[in-house]
């Protein structure tokens, strides 16, 4: 008897508990409700749904500033982190529960949603005449532009330039150069890269940074011939990037354990000074100088290239997001992508984000530290490699990648390769 | 005939949820597997037994079988080693006990997520606990990049499962072993019976149903286990860590195959109802009532 009553004690405290949490969540959204403005006049809800990146910090202030302009437009915006996002919004497509505005990831990777007709054609939008070349390219597919783009992301090496400075090195410019400033660094006994391969996305950073000088710059059409089925990975110049990535392994460039290292920590250890250089997206930077503000940043191109060679840089134009196709407010939709593109707004994400513009019209002052990589831009730039591949590429390299470091051969990471490419295309 | 209706309206709500939620979802599942559907499109198509043909051709997914095994294997072996052991321990009602028996428990009831995150840290390769514990009594020697060690990484996250729930499978074995009525003990005792052939005699047969449920559960979450690895290595260093559930994830969220990834669903369905039945036939047998 005392044991059952126990029990239903027990059970009685768990339903009063569940009830009190389904109870909390249903006064939340009874709140939103409440809380909304201008009851007399029915007020359009726009719903955002975007995926966590740098974009999302600055989200909130550039919607007020829309609203402030709107007063019959509130925008309802809802966040959550890229793996999750990615997963959610397939299924709030596919049940038809779409929000009018989501992240869309720029190039191939969006491809998916145009051809399942979820995406608005905005191709009719004044500020595409505004985007530069690469920008519209990445938004488009098949000669249509199916989301807004905001700015570029560039790859390249983050150093620090006191070590620099204290060791007397210049920026390098060439590989043979790029070898040496590394080697100097080491015999400092200053780890000279510093790597976090334990997250699969960092093994691309430094073939997608050698790709446009080895391999653009004088094929521009090796992705053309991929699909053509002209080319392969295997037997091209793939082979020697991935030696030369693998020789700075071997020389013992990289921080110890890397494969066993997270991005993270690899960031940590730079902002520490244990570290050199590292070879990562341009948005790191901000996230490096919060840890460690005392540090003096530069970024240069990675100098895949023979002394005398021009250095191209890996640069990918973003995507804000797109319109859904059946969105009951495509109006307000498109209105507020084209506030998004309006110098003054775009100055202010632009430097919030310290990001290089997508438009031909806008102008921004970035960090300093970003300098260098503004007159490398000029020089001539290829986008990050899966953008044009087909979406099965860029995971199994990741894979590969690790894999080679744990010693499996070159070769057989690029005939997985070809293999995901010819799957991925046929699917297409 | 009324009885028959009263016992419908008591079934029929719990048969109507479970229909709903968990016997349409796989039966569709098994529809998919025979489409192309890639999980956007609302068209598809039916194209047979094409990616069964795929799946067996596939390299990562003969990889993934030979990971799922192992993971499963060693965690169904070692849970219940320890487990049971950490029970026989842990037996008696005296306060260390219950008290050690909570402790044992309290992994459980966190997350696996929070787990992942956590040991990823302590398996950190430079500054992580592990290592730096194994140099502060000089075993530098010992320290090794856990997860990063294409040949080591699996183990790692093995372990960290077998951490994880051991506290699960000691309570099942000590509830077990708290059913067996101590005059059976004290008849076993008078016939001069030792403690190695008392356990083997008796404590083991009236177990037996505890064994059957450890060995069967364990079994299961080892075949399917996806967050630990998610979070410690999302089945790297290269494939090394990769099983079947983060095969079925990439194949389904990543390269937008639905169609693919339900037949790798529909597979470990399979592997893991032949080894519940093998199991369970087998175990059943050694069962004895008292």
């Amino acid at each position: 008897m005392r044991q059952h009553r126990r029990f239903t004690g027990k059970a009685a405290l768990l339903l009063v508990a569940l009830l009190a949490l389904t109870a909390t969540a249903c006064g939340s959204t009874e709140e939103k409700r409440a809380a909304a403005p201008g009851e007399q006049k029915e007020q359009v809800v726009l719903n955002m749904y975007m995926a966590n990146t740098s974009d999302t910090t600055y989200m909130p202030e550039v919607n007020r500033r829309f609203e402030e302009e709107n007063p019959g437009i509130r925008i309802e915006l809802q966040t959550a982190p890229v793996d999750q996002f990615e997963t959610v919004i397939k299924t709030k497509l596919a049940s038809g529960d779409a929000p009018d505005i989501f992240t869309i990831f720029a190039g191939t990777k969006k491809d998916s949603l145009v051809k399942a007709g979820y995406l608005m054609d905005l191709s009719d939008q004044p500020w595409v005449a505004r985007l530069t070349d690469t920008a519209r390219e990445t938004a488009s597919k098949d000669g249509k532009v199916y989301g807004l783009p905001n700015r570029q992301n560039l790859i390249g090496v983050i150093y620090n330039k006191k070590i620099f400075n204290d060791l007397g090195i210049a920026v390098p410019t060439n590989w043979d150069e790029f070898l040496e400033a590394s080697r100097k660094i080491k015999d400092s006994g200053v780890v000279p890269l510093g790597l976090g391969l334990k997250d699969q996305f960092v093994t691309q950073m430094i073939p997608y940074a050698m790709a446009p000088s080895a391999i653009y710059r004088d094929n521009p059409d090796f992705d053309k011939n991929m699909y053509a089925g002209t080319q392969q990975f295997t037997g091209s110049v793939w082979e020697q990037m991935m030696q030369d990535y693998m020789a700075l392994n071997e020389k013992g460039f990289f921080n110890s354990d890397v494969l066993g290292t997270s991005n993270d920590q690899a960031m940590q250890m730079f902002a520490s000074e244990k570290v050199a250089m590292t070879v990562t997206l341009h948005g790191r930077i901000a996230a490096i100088k919060e840890a460690n503000p005392n540090l003096e940043l530069g970024m240069f191109p990675l100098p895949y290239a023979k002394a005398g060679e021009s250095v191209w840089v890996s640069s990918m134009p973003s995507l804000f997001g797109g319109v859904y196709a059946k969105t009951k407010h495509p109006e307000e939709a498109k209105k507020y992508m084209e506030f998004l593109t309006r110098p003054e707004i775009a100055q202010f994400y632009l430097s919030s984000v310290n990001s290089f513009p997508a438009f031909t019209d806008v102008t921004v002052d970035l960090d300093p530290a970003l300098k260098e990589m503004e007159e490398a831009l000029k020089v001539g730039s290829y986008y990050f490699l899966d953008a044009v591949w087909p979406n099965t590429v860029q995971l199994v390299m990741q894979q590969q990648i690790q894999s080679v470091f744990a010693g499996r051969p070159i070769p057989d990471m690029l005939k997985a390769m070809d293999k995901a490419f010819q799957d991925g295309a046929s699917m297409q | 005939m009324k009885r028959f209706g009263t016992d419908i309206t008591f079934i029929l709500p719990a048969f109507a949820v479970f229909t709903l939620f968990l016997v349409v979802p796989v039966l569709s599942g098994f529809y998919y597997s025979l489409t192309d559907w890639n999980g956007l499109n609302p068209e598809t198509r039916f194209i047979g037994l094409d990616n069964y043909i795929r799946l067996f051709n596939d390299s990562d997914v003969g990889n993934a079988i030979r990971n799922t095994l192992l993971i499963a294997v060693c965690l169904t072996i070692v849970k219940n080693a320890l487990g049971l052991t950490l029970a026989l321990g842990m037996q008696g009602t005296g306060k260390i006990q219950r008290i050690m028996r909570v402790w044992y428990l309290v992994p459980v009831m966190l997350s696996a997520l929070a787990i992942g995150y956590i040991w990823a840290y302590v398996y950190s390769p430079s500054d992580g606990v592990l290592n730096t514990l194994l140099e502060a009594f000089g075993l530098d020697g010992l320290a090794r990049d856990w997860l990063g060690d294409s040949r080591l990484s699996i183990y790692s996250v093995i372990f960290v499962s077998v951490w994880h729930f051991v506290g699960f499978t000691m309570i099942i074995y000590v509830a077990g072993l708290q059913s067996v009525p101590s005059d059976v003990y004290e008849a076993a005792y008078l016939d001069g019976a030792g403690k190695w052939s008392m356990f083997k005699n008796v404590t083991f047969p009236l177990i037996a149903p505890s064994f059957t449920v450890n060995i069967v559960v364990n079994m299961i979450v080892g075949i399917k286990v996806f967050d630990t690895i998610f979070v410690m290595t999302n089945g790297g260093p290269g494939t090394s860590t990769e099983n079947l559930s983060i095969l079925l994830y990439r194949q389904a969220f990543a390269f937008d195959r639905m169609g693919y990834a339900s037949s790798i669903a529909v597979i470990m369905f399979m592997i893991i109802l032949i080894f519940s039945m093998i199991q369970i036939f087998a175990l059943r047998k050694r069962e004895v009532e008292h």
